[in-house]
């Protein structure tokens, strides 16, 4: 059966092994005089021609194929090189047509499904399949430059980064009690499989955040539109343009959203940004903690080497433990990972009256803080109106639905109130 | 399209010499093919070279092949095939038992695929009905 294209374009090509077969193969590696090796996927056959996905593939990336550690899908949606939709005629004089297709176009009309993976062995090859569970998605980071591999600290800040996102995203639709969790990874091309809850209502989000970023010129005001957490994109910009990596983020195995913008264009649009934004806070670094005693104790603890558990602190679950850690985190007395840095072992060595004027001085210069003061025009906390934290939020802080907003609001008009009075000099 | 091609057994006229191939054994047991209709009609059954008579074929074997009908020996290698070839998703299943009037049948290429080479009166279709909610 004559399957192989009539054209110069892909050299002489031979099938070098059939994975499957059905009236003909029909899912096959083909290989060029050159070496060049091409995963051939069979889509439609009308009266006169068959019609193929052809996928170029490295010969690594072909050996994690065989091996079952990539799924089959991987090959065409996220590609080494081009990847064309060829039509071979089954009149051998006429000339295959061949186009190359963009991974937006990729349809699951066209494309094996997301749970294929091939196992193949010396005679007869199969594929077989690892099914999928719902709010799957993967977040894929390449590099930039060509086949070079991004570092391992690039794909963990980015990764961070992205999850941070995501939670400002579901943070906006409200749905802020789920987190994104990494469930495993791909070898060899950093495919990150995650358990991203509520993927239906968070992707048209995340796709407005990307197109925005890699098509407008000024990406503020358009985001700003849409409500998304400026400081979370802002982030996730930084960290891709240290990396020097492109990132797709997807329900698994759909081509959906690419952050695919040059270097160049990605740091003039991060400039703008933090030009444009820097009177906005993200709802990241807004706290919601409203006893401070519980955040001195948080810090108390971590000074002696403790772990922090809902009872240690008098509360009851470990979501309200994750906000008091970030309060203390947000007021500079333990680091990022949430371990006590030299200020907290300052500060726990402080009396009552000391430590509530410095966490006075530190909330000031807090990014929330500091942003509320100047959108109240005020240059210490006992200036600032307590009751205006709610419109500071609603204003400020778009990524918070006012639900949300009105919540955090308590807990700066509790520090407010409470720190005002020890803000002395 | 058909003649008669000797006295003891008739095949369709376009199989070339050899077909079906000697090893090839007389046709038995419950086969699963996928299918247009139901309940099924002769033309699901048509070989790879009566749905495509268009098709060139680059040897000899490949032809041998295609004069035959792709059927498969297990539920869910048939399943399998049918959900990853976009082509083959709005298929049916049918199920049946092949008897040896039918023709001849060898297992090619995996496992369960078995190429059946049916005679000029075969009729495998009143043998098969498509399993329904599959």
């Amino acid at each position: 059966m004559s399957v192989l294209p009539n054209s110069p374009y892909f050299g002489n090509l031979e099938i070098s092994h059939i994975y499957e077969y059905y009236d003909g193969p029909r899912l096959f590696h083909a290989v060029n005089g050159a070496g060049n090796s091409y995963i051939v996927f069979w889509i439609d056959t009308d009266d006169v021609s068959d019609i193929w996905l052809y996928s170029s593939i490295r010969q690594e990336r072909l050996v994690l194929l065989n091996d079952s550690k990539i799924k089959l899908r991987d090959v065409y949606v996220y590609p080494d090189d081009l990847v064309f939709q060829v039509r071979t005629f089954f009149d051998l004089d006429r000339i295959t047509e061949i186009q190359a297709l963009s991974p937006n176009t990729l349809s699951d009309e066209i494309l094996p499904p997301g749970d294929f993976f091939i196992e193949k062995s010396e005679n007869l090859s199969d594929t077989f399949v690892v099914p999928s569970t719902e709010n799957v998605s993967e977040l894929y980071i390449r590099s930039m430059k060509g086949r070079k591999k991004p570092s391992l600290s690039a794909v963990a800040k980015v990764s961070d980064a992205f999850s941070l996102l995501y939670k400002s995203v579901m943070k906006q639709l409200d749905l802020n009690h789920k987190v994104i969790v990494p469930l495993d990874a791909r070898t060899g091309s950093f495919i990150l499989r995650l358990n991203s809850p509520n993927i239906k209502e968070c992707m048209p989000l995340v796709t407005d955040i990307f197109k925005i970023l890699n098509q407008e010129e000024n990406p503020f005001p358009a985001l700003q539109q849409i409500g998304a957490d400026i400081g979370a994109v802002e982030n996730l910009l930084e960290e891709v343009i240290d990396g020097k990596v492109k990132v797709q983020f997807s329900k698994e195995g759909v081509f959906e959203a690419e952050l695919n913008i040059a270097q160049e264009k990605a740091v003039s649009s991060l400039a703008l940004l933090k030009e444009q934004s820097s009177s906005i806070i993200s709802s990241s670094l807004v706290p919601q903690a409203n006893d401070l005693s519980k955040v001195f104790k948080v810090v108390e603890l971590k000074s002696k080497g403790e772990f922090i558990t809902p009872n240690s602190i008098d509360l009851t679950t470990d979501r309200q433990v994750a906000y008091y850690l970030h309060a203390a985190r947000s007021l500079g007395l333990l680091s990022k990972n949430n371990s006590i840095n030299s200020v907290g072992y300052q500060f726990v060595e402080l009396d009552e009256k000391q430590k509530m004027n410095i966490a006075a001085i530190r909330f000031e210069s807090s990014d929330c803080g500091w942003a509320w003061l100047k959108w109240s025009n005020k240059s210490t906390l006992a200036e600032l109106d307590p009751d205006s934290a709610t419109d500071f939020l609603i204003e400020q802080c778009p990524s918070l639905s006012k639900d949300t907003a009105e919540r955090r609001a308590k807990t700066l008009k509790k520090w407010q109130k409470d720190l005002a009075e020890f803000r002395f000099s | 399209m058909y003649r008669m091609n000797n006295v003891v057994a008739e095949w369709p006229d376009f199989y070339p010499d050899n077909t079906p191939p000697q090893e090839a054994t007389p046709t038995n047991g419950q086969s699963f093919r996928l299918v247009d209709s139901n309940p099924p009609t002769r033309d699901d059954f048509r070989s790879t070279i009566e749905e495509t008579p268009h098709r060139n074929f680059r040897d000899e074997m490949t032809k041998i092949c295609a004069c035959g009908t792709s059927q498969f020996g297990k539920l869910e290698d048939i399943q399998k095939k049918r959900k990853l070839f976009p082509k083959l998703r709005n298929k049916l299943i049918a199920e049946g038992q092949l008897e040896p009037a039918h023709g001849k049948m060898l297992n090619t290429f995996e496992p369960s695929h078995h190429t059946v080479w049916y005679r000029l009166t075969a009729q495998p279709q009143f043998n098969f009905s498509v399993l329904e909610n599959i």
